[in-house]
């Protein structure tokens, strides 16, 4: 158990994880019914209740896929912990040019990393920006707050935030799950630990950080221990 | 353009007593319960508006000129106009609403979703729905010309019992040179009769004789169909599945060269093949 834990390294809390999945959870409902009945999957396959039960499971995706974030913004103390998106310097331009190829084939070139990579923040950029206009056009076309061309336009930028959120999913789920030598990421967000090998070469400063502060602690601790031990 | 041979209904508003017969003739072949009395102050129109129970609705306009010292009763029949190139069967997403081989409008209850966007794209304000905004069981309701009547060869039933002739069943050819010809005949008394419909969305397959101008009704003047819609069809679906279906070629290539490539060589991390299957 100890081995195992010296090659394992905490990332996320249980709060995190939770809210993940949450909106993971939430959004593949909505992306499933919402493509059923944007490529009129309703009028080939089905028709009455099913089409008002699509549309009732596209409701219930879009509550967990809005609250929680809500909830998480209200009581995790890593509320703010968003923000880093916004943070944006040359090593991130550095990274998006050695991406392509590190992805495919394989190189080196890629600048060291924070917790979040390039990659990870744009992700999570796109979700927030157009997550928050999926929520607010949703919510107008669930009400019916406006009718007539404003309500159109609600449409159109619904359908539009849908695509373009969509592909960095897919693009999301492919790199974490799928992806040949990146899918081991997908432990980190089930378990909450990730290998420190994984880490120290996708996030080494995020990992160099760790480190820091376990070596002050263990050095704190030992120096505690040492009377009594 | 709306088909030669195309049904449609005339309404010669000149010929209307504004009887009500045909709201309740609506009513009664479509079983639809009767609604709350709602008082339209000074008028006879009942109720106030459309609704998923009341798909067409008798509207009375009061028009006092002062100048001449006279009063113009407008009466008109409200409902769906039939859309030749309807926005409406554009947008909705289960084929509830399609066009007839008759050229009209017709709707089919069973498979509409509640999605609403027919309200949004209509020019008219016609589709009135009915159900739970929470759970979005919602089902929208219009006049569906009597598609069941009209396919079997028989009038609409608004048609059918109009006492005064004001409606009337042809072909939309017919039905339009009829109207000129009204128009033509009523211009003395009626310095502004139109016909209204031949010419907008593609000819409707109602045809109106107006006594007064358009706009007067309520009537949009041109009513157009939102270039948004048009935006949606033939921008925004291929583009969804073309961007869908490239990225789905990109993960396979990128899975393959990947996988090649890092299967190749030893790397660093414990048995990363297995990485994708969880520590549940």
């Amino acid at each position: 158990m100890s081995k195992q834990q010296t090659k394992l390294i905490r990332r996320y809390q249980l709060a995190d994880m939770l809210m993940h999945w949450a909106v993971a959870i939430g959004f593949v409902l909505a992306l499933i019914t919402g493509y059923l009945i944007f490529f009129k999957g309703t009028a080939t396959l089905l028709d009455n209740s099913t089409g008002l039960t699509l549309r009732l499971v596209h409701r219930i995706g879009a509550v967990f896929f809005v609250a929680a974030p809500i909830v998480y913004f209200i009581f995790s103390k890593k509320r703010f912990g968003f923000l880093a998106v916004f943070k944006w310097d040359k090593s991130d331009l550095g990274w998006l040019k050695a991406a392509p190829k590190h992805y495919f084939i394989g190189g080196d070139g890629m600048p060291p990393q924070a917790k979040y990579n390039t990659g990870q923040k744009l992700y999570y950029l796109f979700a927030l920006v157009f997550g928050l206009l999926l929520a607010a056009t949703g919510f107008a076309l669930w009400f019916n707050w406006f009718t007539g061309a404003v309500g159109l336009f609600m449409v159109v930028v619904h359908d539009v935030s849908a695509l373009v959120i969509t592909l960095f999913f897919g693009v999301h789920v492919y790199l974490s799950a799928v992806h040949p030598r990146e899918r081991i990421a997908f432990n980190a967000m089930v378990t909450g630990y990730m290998e420190r090998e994984y880490a120290e070469h996708h996030h080494e400063l995020w990992y160099n950080k760790i480190k820091e502060t376990e070596e002050n602690t263990s050095k704190k601790s030992h120096k505690k221990h040492k009377p009594t031990g | 353009m709306a088909g030669k041979k195309d049904k449609a209904i005339l309404v010669d508003t000149s010929l209307c007593t504004g009887c009500k017969a045909c709201q309740l003739a609506c009513k009664e072949w479509h079983n639809l319960p009767a609604t709350e009395f709602e008082k339209v102050p000074g008028t006879y129109q009942n109720p106030a508006d459309r609704s998923a129970n009341t798909l067409m609705l008798m509207k009375f306009i009061e028009k006092y000129d002062r100048s001449t010292n006279t009063m113009e009763w407008l009466i008109w029949k409200n409902q769906c106009m039939h859309c030749t190139d309807a926005p409406c069967v554009a947008v909705c997403p289960s084929d509830a609403l399609f066009t007839h081989a008759d050229g009209f409008v017709g709707f089919q209850g069973d498979k509409c979703i509640g999605c609403s966007y027919c309200g949004k794209a209509c020019p008219f304000d016609v589709p009135r729905y009915q159900g739970d905004a929470l759970t979005g069981k919602k089902k929208m309701n219009k006049c569906d010309f009597c598609q069941d009547r009209v396919t079997n060869g028989q009038k609409p039933a608004c048609v059918q019992t109009c006492p005064t002739n004001a409606l009337e069943l042809e072909s939309w050819d017919v039905a339009v040179k009829q109207a000129h010809n009204r128009v033509a005949k009523i211009k003395d008394r009626y310095p502004n009769a139109n016909v209204y419909g031949d010419k907008i969305m593609g000819g409707t397959h109602y045809i109106y004789v107006l006594t007064e101008k358009p706009e007067v009704y309520g009537l949009p003047k041109e009513p157009e169909t939102n270039e948004l819609i048009a935006f949606r069809r033939d921008v925004i679906k291929p583009a969804t599945q073309l961007l869908m279906g490239a990225t789905a070629v990109g993960f396979l290539a990128n899975f393959i060269t990947a996988s090649a490539t890092f299967n190749d060589r030893k790397i660093t991390l414990d048995e990363p093949e297995k990485g994708g299957e969880g520590h549940e």
